[in-house]
């Protein structure tokens, strides 16, 4: 592997930026590792025009002009993502042949920051499971043990950072899509507040939790990925009006006064020893940083698996009604126009996609709305409401970020319900629409990485990277690597 | 709640879709697993809490009724089925 690839993104840039590094030497070195590791592992990649691109970037440095922040640096995106005239599938039989007609806003973004966008990952179809393995592409694999789940659903970004493919990659998380992979993999994953990232181009799964975020190896990085995403866009009617930053100048300063919250509700029963373990050693460590810790309890939390599985399944029944095999994607023809419908959704969703859209037309038939739907609205109301009472109290929220490490694929495969209590950490920011950060806090005996999540009031990004870089930096987990690296 | 397969046919043909007789059977057994752990939302204690919709509460978010020019051939292009500038569908009326 070319030790190009172990740069950070940050220095990669700023080297291609000075004219010291060629973006296109950087992406060939990714396209050999790619070629090298991916054998495996289904992700889709676009070579040469991903080389053209990279020397059109040079060719802006040779003229004096400069890219951008993310000059030369190549990113990979989830297979939900739309980049005009690429194919974009979801995972999914029923997107087969599809091509995005525009860009998604985060994609003109990166364009526009000088990013060489390099591929598309592997996940749960639609975004729907906590493994990767709901893929009409096939599982991915997890870089530290390739008999194990990468986590999910974007499992294949975040196995592509750690397996060293890509400095960054993007993901979505709905109900914890980008943290868990993040923990499972040993990288950084953010989820940034609802309505940060604009969500123009994301394929809709549930639309009051869906954000898109980054991956990366390092805190640092994520932040600059962050920098150029972020801020407000008149195509997405839930972006925030709130100005962009520089989130990497945000991840200096130290940690002294800090005050960090435990909420009770993460250290209970069934919380994996070594993953309970390594959190603990985790406060240790934030108490030498200068953080003081205090104990704050999110009663509701409780109620959190639950109640996604109302809130998610409800939007994803209607925002998935558009697959019906009239203006994209496959079609199966049946007898009528009705048995078209049937057999087209039939065929082309795979099975958890068809159980949650069945869930959610479900919760909001005739007759349960208000027991079901109602009722799941008004304990996220709360839930919110137990945020803001441990804010009052703490700063940051701390927890561990999934409750046990990678699981084995085929593991949880056939109990639905085991899968969804993967996310039980990581769904309450999603309901109250909180930035969570996930980041490596240590290794199993049996070497697998464990993740620790951090949450922060809405828009508070910036107190969150600077405590989560800090930790980095002195516990220095984030510098292993995979054996297969 | 309790489900068989009626019940989870009639489920599928709300949300148009065309399950095998396995599949019925495996998604009734299912649900009931997963309602069972979704009915522990009933104990929540929400007399008088109002609903959450949009997590930083946003309300309806105006803008000016402009149409923006697009190429609709782009659109046609991704259809499975298409006749000039349509898209082309099963008959709906008899």
């Amino acid at each position: 592997m070319s030790a190009l690839l172990d740069l950070s993104a940050v220095e990669m840039a700023a080297r291609v930026r000075a004219g010291k590094l060629k973006a296109e030497e950087l992406t060939k070195a990714c396209l050999d590792r790619i070629a090298q590791t991916s054998r495996k592992q289904p992700s889709f990649f676009w070579g040469e025009e991903s080389l053209a691109r990279a020397r059109e970037i040079d060719k802006q440095v040779q003229a004096g002009r400069d890219p951008g922040p993310l000059a030369g640096v190549p990113v990979a995106l989830k297979d939900n993502l739309l980049y005009e005239g690429h194919r974009v599938g979801c995972a999914s039989k029923i997107l087969e042949g599809y091509r995005a007609p525009y860009n998604a806003t985060v994609v003109e973004r990166m364009l526009g920051a000088g990013a060489v966008l390099i591929g598309r990952t592997n996940m749960d179809e639609f975004a729907m499971g906590s493994s990767t393995e709901n893929s009409a592409y096939g599982p991915t694999r997890n870089p530290w043990d390739a008999e194990r789940v990468p986590g999910g659903s974007s499992g294949g970004s975040a196995a592509a950072v750690a397996a060293r493919m890509v400095p960054l990659s993007l993901g979505s998380d709905t109900g914890g899509s980008i943290r868990q992979p993040a923990a499972l993999c040993g990288i950084a994953g953010l989820k940034p507040t609802y309505g940060l990232v604009s969500r123009w181009g994301l394929v809709a799964f549930a639309s009051s939790l869906d954000q898109i975020g980054p991956f990366a190896r390092t805190t640092e990085d994520a932040a600059l990925l962050l920098s150029v995403l972020a801020g407000w866009d008149r195509k997405d009617s839930t972006s925030a009006k709130v100005e962009a930053r520089d989130y990497v100048a945000d991840c200096k300063g130290d940690l002294n006064g800090l005050r960090i919250g435990l909420p009770k509700e993460a250290f209970v029963d069934g919380l994996d020893p070594e993953v309970a373990e390594a959190v603990r050693a985790s406060v240790k460590a934030y108490e030498k940083l200068g953080a003081k810790f205090v104990d704050v309890s999110l009663p509701n939390t409780r109620y959190g698996v639950a109640t996604y599985y109302i809130i998610a399944p409800s939007e994803a029944s209607a925002n998935l009604a558009r697959f019906d095999g009239v203006r994209f994607g496959a079609r199966k023809e049946g007898a009528d126009l009705l048995a078209s419908y049937e057999s087209t959704r039939g065929a082309g969703f795979g099975p958890e996609v068809k159980r949650r859209i069945m869930l959610g037309t479900y919760a909001l038939s005739s007759g349960y709305y208000d027991a079901y739907y109602g009722q799941a609205q008004r304990v996220r109301t709360l839930v919110s409401r137990d945020y803001a009472a441990a804010f009052e109290q703490a700063d940051l929220l701390l927890t561990p970020t999934a409750p046990t490490p990678a699981f084995k694929l085929g593991e949880k495969a056939d109990d639905p319900l085991q899968m969804y209590l993967n996310d039980v950490f990581t769904i309450p920011a999603n309901l109250a629409g909180l930035p969570g950060l996930s980041v490596p806090c240590g290794f199993s005996k049996s070497g697998l990485p464990i993740g620790l999540q951090l949450q922060a009031p809405a828009f508070q990004e910036a107190r969150l990277l600077r405590a989560a870089a800090r930790y980095e930096e002195a516990a220095g987990w984030s510098s292993r690597a995979p054996a297969s690296v | 709640v309790s489900f068989d397969e009626k019940d989870v046919a009639k489920i599928a043909r709300l949300a148009r879709l065309a399950l095998s007789p396995e599949e019925l059977h495996r998604y009734a057994q299912q649900f009931d697993k997963i309602m069972g752990h979704v009915d522990e939302l009933k104990k929540a204690q929400t007399e008088g809490v109002p609903a959450t919709a949009n997590p930083m509460g946003a309300k309806n978010v105006m803008r000016e009724d402009a149409a923006e020019p697009m190429d609709g051939e782009a659109f046609l292009a991704l259809a499975p089925a298409r006749e000039a500038s349509f898209f082309k569908v099963r008959k709906v009326i008899e």
